[in-house]
């Protein structure tokens, strides 16, 4: 699968160019700090198995750099952009919605509703990682974020869980 | 509109309030925060007039409770969360209704209540679950004292063009020594005087306290906000900067045991109120330069052990654990203020490493970590 990151840059799933561009920029940024050039492979886990290979034509410069200080935030919205582009991939939904949630978003995955907004949806848990350690793999970060989505499995809707890692590119995404 | 459509609209402001954030342009995050939540609300109108589905009616009411919040609107917040707890919603999302009630609740806190404030005085007022009605767990409260008064005697020496020494001066001890009033039960608050006999003036009419408070009350603003440019312009030495972010840190909240800490002081016969809601966790990490090349090939970590070793002359510490020992270097502005209560305890350092030499980012220890 290919994945071009340059395509957020017109905003997908219902989600608004600006906020697809700034994690675009978090994307590249995560990835240029490893080293990692456009056409990058990185493996696909859990539900989907797959090799993606990541395309862009952004370029990294200081300046892009001194904006994401904090590695935290970078991943985090790195992730995002990853997340948004695989799951356009890999479900039906035509949209990602969010809603404000303490200092983050809660992203749901739905359906266009002329009525309501979250109806028949999904939650999607994003997370990230710049550089994996023995203590925080993707496997691990996929097992902490399945825990979490179990507090709401009375909802009875399904949860997607993303997870990124950046530093030696991998994804894992598992519909639970 | 429809409510997809008002909703779209919000987010989008949401999005301009973001990327406002990282311009440091926070007039305009205030700005576009209100606008969004505005047009939640409206939102949130129009679906309730047609349906009462759950759970898309409490994540529309969370959504513009928060932007109530974010955009200072507490009473219109307040409202909003007792119609969200009405509804027969997951234990889940009750609980996150329950703990904005306590950061909306938090800010009527930090009014003072017919309490009188002498200019040299400052309230701190702590909130979280390990808080009682007047009760406090005890380290939550007096290492948060402790670094206030730390934030004080540094304070005091930046505005007096002093070098910074990372040992305090004995004099700054005597004239800036904290006094407490009794402790009130308004989640937990209590008044901070600082220094009890000192006369001298920092500008005419003007006491040094309250100057020094002022100073130490703005830039925690500032770092709530992430204005961090606008700090960079009040406190331009950078060792008296990264000194002031780490202790603010110190200060803030960990978002479980303490989950809101607020200030209020008085300025030209008006109460000023500052929340610092943002958590430890969430706080940037030492602004250190770091050139394009470097980026690259610097090597984020995160090691844990004793602190059994520091060297002021050297400005280096070293960790010890069962396996290996680590030598770190402190960045200037950290070593007595950040490090040292950390002395022979087992700690969690995050830092820069590239090749074999390690700069410490943040400090922690083990036993008091949140995940």
């Amino acid at each position: 699968m290919i994945l071009d990151l340059e395509t957020l840059r017109v905003g997908i799933l219902g989600l608004t160019p600006e906020i697809c561009s700034f994690c675009l920029q978090a994307c590249t940024v995560c990835l240029a700090h490893s080293n990692h050039q456009s056409g990058v492979n990185a493996a696909l886990s859990e539900t989907h198995s797959d090799n993606i290979q990541l395309n862009w034509t952004s370029i990294v410069d200081e300046k892009m750099r001194r904006g994401w200080k904090d590695w935290d935030e970078t991943t985090e919205y790195g992730a995002t952009a990853i997340a948004i582009l695989l799951a356009n991939e890999l479900t039906e939904y035509p949209c990602i919605e969010r809603s404000s949630k303490g200092t983050g978003f809660d992203y749901w995955l739905g359906e266009e509703d002329d009525i309501g907004i979250f109806q028949g949806k999904a939650r999607l848990e994003i997370s990230g990682i710049l550089k994996e350690t023995k203590k925080n793999t993707l496997k691990q970060r996929v097992n902490i974020k399945e825990k979490q989505t179990n507090i709401t499995a009375n909802t009875n809707m399904n949860a997607h869980i993303c997870v990124t890692e950046f530093s030696n590119p991998k994804c894992a995404y598992k519909i639970i | 509109m429809t409510v997809k459509e008002l909703h779209r609209e919000s987010m989008r402001f949401i999005d301009l309030a973001l990327l406002a954030r990282f311009d440091n342009t926070i007039d305009k995050v205030k700005e576009n925060y209100l606008k969004a939540f505005e047009l939640e609300k409206e939102a949130l109108k129009l679906f309730i007039q047609n349906s009462n589905q759950e759970p898309t009616r409490s994540i529309l009411i969370r959504s513009a409770a928060n932007l109530a919040i974010l955009s200072g609107q507490l009473r219109e917040a307040e409202k909003l969360v007792f119609i969200g707890l009405t509804g027969d919603i997951s234990e889940e999302l009750a609980n996150e209704f329950r703990d904005m009630f306590q950061d909306i609740n938090f800010h009527r806190h930090l009014a003072l209540k017919g309490v009188v404030l002498d200019t040299k005085e400052v309230q701190l007022s702590l909130s979280g679950n390990e808080v009682g009605h007047g009760l406090i767990r005890g380290d939550e409260f007096s290492n948060r004292v402790h670094t206030l008064e730390k934030m004080a005697y540094r304070t005091a020496d930046r505005l007096r063009n002093k070098s910074f020494t990372e040992n305090v001066s004995k004099q700054n001890i005597i004239d800036f020594q904290p006094y407490f009033s009794t402790f009130r039960a308004q989640s937990f608050a209590v008044t901070i005087r600082f220094g009890g006999t000192i006369k001298q003036q920092m500008i005419e009419g003007t006491d040094i306290q309250s100057v020094i408070i002022g100073d130490i009350l703005n830039n925690i603003q500032l770092i709530n906000d992430e204005d961090y440019l606008k700090l960079n312009d009040n406190i331009t030495d950078e060792t008296y900067r990264t000194n002031f972010i780490a202790l603010a840190k110190q200060l803030a909240p960990d978002g479980d045991r303490i989950k809101l800490v607020g200030f209020t002081a008085v300025k030209n016969n008006e109460p000023m109120t500052v929340a610092l809601t943002k958590p430890a966790s969430k706080f940037k990490t030492i602004a250190t330069k770091q050139t394009a090349e470097a980026a690259i090939t610097v090597q984020e970590i995160e090691i844990e052990g004793f602190l059994s070793f520091a060297d002021a002359k050297k400005n280096k510490i070293k960790l010890s654990n069962d396996k290996v020992n680590f030598e770190i270097e402190v960045p200037k502005g950290l070593l007595s203020d950040v490090v040292k209560p950390f002395f022979e305890d087992y700690v969690i350092i995050t830092g820069t490493k590239n090749g074999e030499k390690i700069i410490l980012k943040d400090i922690r220890s083990k036993e008091i970590s949140t995940p």
